[in-house]
């Protein structure tokens, strides 16, 4: 007795070693393996000799032998969650999604090693743990692979965005990661047919796998379709800027005609002091009035992540509806940046919105600077400050210069550049203007 | 003797600007001279690099036609073989985008070379700000401490830092200072070392400057530095109070 649990226990670390690892690979997050492996420890002594004991020691006989290690295993599940929210993500939703799929795949895979095995299954043998252990490690190794390339994080990110998907996603989760214990409960299959739970097993991964499929897919759909959109109306706003300096440049035609006509006579009469004087206003206006938009459009020009233009752009027309000046400049063109495109934007769309909300009140320019070079992008944002800011206290939770519920912008923008290697982040106070940098290096490590 | 460098592959406009460069030196006695006025940025570079003091001002064209650099590339160069020069840049468009220059480039000032009246102006207004600025950082220099962000060098006043700490990304270290929280590609060990006594590293997650202690708790094995909170290591906390005091 005492033998079978240590050797379930010991296979059972294997177990908590592969849940772990791909709920890391799941939520696209790196985790070091010391961690992992000594939290895949801690679990398993806790619950491997507490399920072994439910489902062989014949302490719970009153509840069917079916239900009850349905029973057992969603208990397991349970901690797994619970270790997994602990060391890889400290989020429910994200942990409750990825945890379950992991627990599901892991259950699969695990199922179909049943095929190699040779003689009747037995949960406390040790030539039938070993060799489910051994193409478990294999299988997982592969299954890793694959969960990186079809690129599981975002889903789950995408999921996250409306409550009612996250909600589905893991009650799917939990379904799935039980699925067969309810194949089991509702036909009165034994659990001694090898072969049939690893068939049951293999069918559910590929329905599964299709069903990904066939989700992705709908949820690429309808961002194809939102970006079209964005795309559209970021466009409108172009055409809309061009025929405003079209606008301009028609009724700057008019008044052009007069001042030639008053320069020509300034000439005649040999004033050139009056006409050094005029023309130099003219310069002036035309900076104002044209010069300036035909500047700012020149400058998006250059960026050429659409996502990216099409937000800017956004901010710009706010900041124009809120009367206030914006000096745009982009050196170089913008093609590529090395950081997940929503989490760019969300940095980006938060430090505006801060420079917005500071000059709302103090009245002043924001300046917005995007540098792109060897592979590296900067982007850059100022406002004028009145007073002093305590740049230890910018980053906390909360921490706003008005008041209370407020602040947790530049906190969320920290979380998000957090996981990123490439990213550094910088702020900081100079000749009377608050800047904000975001620097992405060129190489995702 | 401040050497000025010029580079712009306009021949006209870069005797032009050398002409008012000397006859202003000459007007306004400043020590000063032209040391290398040329086409090519590559001449320019080879000409710092065989330079012993480096102090220099540099007159850059913008639209350099160069394959390698044009004048942004050619400022970001200079800056790395000559962290303190004043670089000014000569444009033929009012619409430079020339923040992105100051800010990576630490440009000090452009002028306009198509108004050949204001031209004389702007380097006469140029050059006597140049020269005031380093007669205040003769009477008063400030030390500063210098490092790389990406490829962005940046001057920190060593009086304005608070302290340096290790960042929750590996191989990265934050600046803590009055005016500033930057984040950069660093370690401590070795920013100690570039650093003088006036810095300790009292943690191995911590560098803090001694004179901006504000509060010690020696009970939390803590410190109060810019109004924040830092740990002491125990093997590090009587060597501390020897210093502080």
């Amino acid at each position: 007795m005492i033998y079978a649990i240590m050797i379930y226990t010991a296979a059972s670390y294997f177990t908590e070693v592969v849940i772990h690892y791909l709920s890391c690979r799941i939520l696209g997050r790196r985790v070091p393996w010391p961690k992992l492996l000594l939290a895949a420890l801690i679990l398993d002594l806790l619950v491997s000799p507490m399920v072994y004991l439910g489902a062989a020691g014949q302490i719970f006989t009153f509840i069917p032998i079916t239900i009850l290690s349905y029973f057992l295993d969603m208990t397991a599940l349970l901690f797994n969650l619970i270790s997994i929210y602990l060391v890889i993500e400290r989020n429910i939703a994200k942990t409750a999604i990825a945890g379950t799929f992991a627990y599901f795949i892991y259950y699969q895979t695990y199922l179909i090693t049943f095929f190699f095995i040779p003689k009747q299954y037995a949960l406390g043998s040790l030539e039938n743990q070993c060799i489910s252990i051994t193409l478990l490690i294999i299988f997982t190794y592969f299954i890793g692979k694959i969960i990186t390339k079809i690129d599981a994080c975002s889903f789950i990110e995408r999921c996250l965005k409306k409550k009612r998907y996250c909600v589905m996603a893991a009650l799917i989760g939990f379904l799935l990661s039980g699925s067969p214990h309810i194949l089991l409960i509702f036909s009165i299959l034994h659990l001694d047919y090898n072969n049939t739970l690893a068939v049951v097993g293999l069918g559910l991964l590929f329905l599964s796998a299709a069903f990904f499929r066939y989700l992705t897919k709908n949820i690429i759909h309808d961002e194809n379709e939102k970006a079209q959109q964005s795309i559209i109306a970021q466009q409108t706003a172009y055409i809309q800027n061009l025929e405003e300096i079209q606008k301009d440049v028609r009724l700057y035609r008019h008044d052009f005609k007069n001042m030639m006509s008053g320069m020509y006579l300034d000439i005649k009469e040999g004033k050139t002091e009056a006409l050094e004087r005029y023309m130099h206003n003219m310069l002036d206006e035309f900076d104002q009035s044209i010069g300036a938009k035909i500047q700012s459009a020149n400058q998006m020009m250059n960026i050429e992540i659409i996502e990216l233009k099409s937000l800017l752009m956004t901010k710009i027309s706010q900041m124009h509806a809120l009367n206030i000046p914006c000096h745009v400049e982009v050196l170089y063109p913008v093609r590529s940046c090395h950081m997940k495109l929503q989490d760019l934007l969300r940095c980006v769309g938060i430090l505006t919105d801060n420079a917005i909300e500071a000059v709302k009140e103090t009245r002043g320019d924001i300046d917005i600077i995007l540098t792109a070079q060897n592979h590296q992008v900067v982007f850059l944002i100022s406002n004028p400050i009145s007073g002093e800011i305590d740049m230890n206290r910018i980053s906390q939770k909360g921490y706003s210069t008005k008041g209370k519920g407020r602040g947790l912008g530049l906190y969320s923008y920290q979380e998000i550049t957090q996981p990123y290697q490439n990213v550094s982040c910088a702020a900081f106070c100079k000749s009377g203007r608050f800047y904000q940098e975001i620097r992405i290096g060129g190489y995702h490590s | 003797m401040i050497q000025i460098l010029l580079c712009d592959d306009d021949d006209r406009i870069r005797k032009e600007i050398a002409r008012h460069i000397e006859n202003q030196i000459l007007i306004m006695q400043y020590d000063m001279q032209i040391a290398q006025s040329c086409d090519s940025p590559v001449v320019l570079l080879e000409e710092l690099r065989q330079m012993q003091d480096k102090r220099n001002i540099y007159f850059l064209d913008v639209d350099l036609k160069h394959p390698e650099y044009d004048g942004f590339l050619l400022g970001k160069k200079i800056r790395e073989l000559d962290p303190n020069g004043t670089i000014i840049y000569i444009t033929s468009f009012g619409d430079l985008a020339y923040k992105t220059f100051q800010y990576h480039v630490e440009a000090f000032d452009y002028i306009v070379k198509d108004m050949t009246d204001g031209l004389s102006a702007s380097i006469a207004r140029c050059l006597s700000s140049i020269q005031s600025r380093l007669v205040k950082e003769k009477a008063d220099p400030v030390e500063y401490y210098t490092f790389k962000t990406g490829d962005t060098i940046r001057h920190v006043p060593l009086k304005d830092i608070y302290f340096f700490e290790t960042s929750s990304k590996p191989h990265f270290v934050i600046l803590h200072g009055k005016h500033e929280r930057m984040e950069f590609l660093g370690s401590l060990s070795d920013i100690e070392k570039e650093l003088d006594d006036r810095f300790m590293k009292i943690h191995r997650s911590y560098l803090v400057a001694i004179d901006k202690i504000e509060k010690v708790d020696l009970r939390h094995n803590t410190v109060t530095v810019g109004g924040e909170i830092c740990a002491v290591s125990r093997k590090e906390k009587s060597k501390l109070l020897g210093r502080m005091n």
